[in-house]
């Protein structure tokens, strides 16, 4: 996963990266929620982790500024002292999906992050082959797109690509966060290779008014699949 | 749970010894602190600045397995807590402010000369 990961003390936030990035997980650290909050204008994260006390804008601060400017369901976890039963309903109200009080291990934040990724990502369709985005049936295992019972001709990277944004419909992601995902790089590959990528699909499945999607691009910043109201 | 790979213990290794090596700057930091806020007759302001300082120790020396300093350094997070006890006069509350930066002072004393493993 691409984890933006907001904690003031580099000690601490030292020790938890090399934890999450030993797991596998891309861990985007920023010191300060200004820092953060410039770049999430930017770039997007499959999961936040949040610390609560910080020097400019503290982490509930932040959380309650996301939840109510982005309609983007990231899932957000926070790892602080704060350990007052008031705070940790203040958090989960705000939005929070959970909630860890330090000191943790390695193995229960690895394990709470791991398991809310999977919540997030929608746990129990990724055992299920056949995902429906009414009209498009996606079968992961044949990697094919059937629409109204036809199968549409698309490359694996295509299908890879129509898949994530499916998966993060709502959700506005960066260039960035597709190259990682889809490619498996944010260096080699040049970032219009996105683009041509998402054109293709817009193209090849259709989105308009009719089928009931739509698939924009944002100015500096990446792409938005949103279900249209019929 | 999967094992540390030989790059992540390597790299954890670093940073505990590193931040061993940093405690007795960090104890110099926190005197330095809460002399500050005895100068100032525990102002708000100084209060709030020595909270910021041990919060953050608590979570960093539990983070690196020094869990006695990290408990002394919570207490007196908990004791500074979110009510206002400054610029008040609060003898009560000063004493038993200085009697766990004591503790603090030699569970840091302590840790450094200390052979501690890096915790799981």
């Amino acid at each position: 996963m691409r984890i933006g990961f907001l904690e003031d003390d580099l000690e601490q936030a030292e020790v938890m990266k090399v934890w999450m990035e030993d797991s596998g997980h891309t861990v985007s650290h920023f010191a300060s929620s200004s820092a953060f909050i410039k770049t999430l204008k930017r770039d997007s994260f499959d999961l936040l982790v949040f610390d609560w006390l910080l020097p400019d804008i503290s982490g509930i601060e932040v959380l309650k500024r996301i939840r109510a400017s982005y309609d983007s369901p990231v899932p957000v976890i926070f790892v602080t002292q704060q350990d007052r039963e008031s705070d940790i309903v203040e958090a989960l109200g705000a939005g929070a999906d959970d909630y860890m009080t330090k000191p943790v291990s390695r193995a229960e934040l690895v394990a709470r992050v791991e398991a809310l990724g999977r919540r997030a990502a929608g746990f129990t369709q990724e055992r299920e082959t056949i995902l429906d985005f009414e009209p498009y049936k996606f079968d992961t295992k044949a990697q094919t797109i059937n629409v109204n019972g036809e199968a549409l001709s698309l490359t694996q990277k295509e299908f890879e690509l129509a898949l994530f944004l499916f998966q993060n419909a709502w959700r506005i992601v960066s260039r960035a966060h597709i190259l990682e995902t889809v490619w498996g790089t944010s260096s080699a590959i040049a970032t219009r290779t996105v683009d041509t990528h998402a054109s293709r699909i817009r193209s090849k499945l259709n989105f308009s008014p009719e089928m009931g999607w739509q698939l924009s691009s944002i100015y500096q910043h990446g792409y938005r699949l949103e279900k249209l109201d019929t | 749970m999967m094992a540390l790979s030989e790059s992540a213990t390597k790299q954890l290794e670093a940073l505990y010894q590193r931040y061993r090596d940093s405690l007795p700057e960090k104890i110099a930091l926190i005197k330095e602190a809460f002399d500050n806020s005895v100068s100032q007759n525990y102002s708000a302001d100084s209060i709030k600045e020595l909270k910021f300082i041990v919060h953050n120790l608590a979570g960093s020396a539990a983070m690196h397995g020094f869990n006695e300093v990290s408990s002394c350094a919570k207490t007196i997070d908990r004791h500074i807590g979110h009510d206002d006890h400054t610029d008040t006069g609060d003898h009560a509350w000063q004493q038993l402010l200085h009697d766990q930066f004591d503790k603090l002072s030699s569970a840091i004393e302590v840790a450094t000369d200390t052979e501690d493993s890096i915790p799981a």
